[in-house]
């Protein structure tokens, strides 16, 4: 009898070598828990500038600031890339790119496409 | 298929529901908010209150609460283990989306008071 394989075990998170797929969960995931934080300050801004003109001129001269702007793009970047996740989702609902290569594949376009929609929006919103 | 099964199924199917009606919604609303030309409050008012907008924008808050709520409640029970801590970040993530939502009916509801 062969002595068995002395195979590798980790279980240390920082070693556990992720697939794409796993990574766009993950990712997913995270967005997604993030986003549902945002709805506080985005709840605000929405009652703030709805409330009076004075509210509204206050969040108007709130977006126009560099640090909520940033937050809006990173918001921005965490919807797109959980959006585009999800799509990928409904696609794999569907049996369409379920087969490991293509999962793989659609993995790094969604990464890349969020990537994409992050740039151009950085480009509208950052100075 | 036991109940159980069927609450799973049924989280599932409305995370999905869900998930297209807030696609459309923020297609809408990006197009609508790219056209319109929003230069005060009353501008912006006037804008929101439109009976469409406001209920497409009730439904679109109810939708996204609702899934926020199935994906947290995916994420709760996939990592926190000991059971009554679980049940307590249930109850924490429950009560703050209800809170969102109170808050929503009542920014909705002074809109057109």
């Amino acid at each position: 009898m062969s002595p068995p394989r002395a195979q590798p075990v980790f279980l240390n998170l920082w070693r556990i070598h992720f697939p794409l797929p796993a990574l766009l969960s993950i990712g997913h995931r995270l967005a997604g828990a993030l986003l549902v934080v945002a709805l506080w300050p985005a709840l605000w801004l929405l009652d703030r500038s709805l409330r009076d003109p004075a509210g509204f001129e206050q969040v108007v001269g709130l977006l126009a600031t560099w640090p909520v702007r940033l937050l809006l793009w990173l918001m921005l970047w965490l919807l797109a890339h959980h959006l585009l996740a999800g799509l990928r989702y409904l696609l794999l609902d569907l049996d369409i790119a379920v087969e490991r290569q293509q999962a793989r594949l659609t993995a790094g376009m969604v990464f890349i496409a969020g990537a994409i929609v992050a740039a151009v929006a950085a480009w509208g919103l950052l100075p | 298929m036991s109940g159980r099964h069927l609450a799973g199924l049924r989280g599932w199917l409305w995370q999905r529901l869900t998930a297209l009606y807030l696609l459309v919604y923020l297609l809408l609303a990006a197009v609508v908010l790219w056209r319109a030309e929003i230069r005060d409050h009353a501008d912006w008012v006037a804008l929101l209150g439109q009976p469409a907008v406001s209920v497409a924008t009730a439904l679109g808050l109810a939708a996204v609460l609702l899934h926020g709520w199935i994906g947290l409640r995916d994420i709760v029970i996939d990592y926190v283990r000991p059971a009554p801590l679980r049940l307590l970040v249930h109850g924490a993530v429950l009560l703050s989306l209800l809170l969102l939502a109170a808050w929503s009916g009542l920014i909705l509801v002074r809109l057109h008071a």
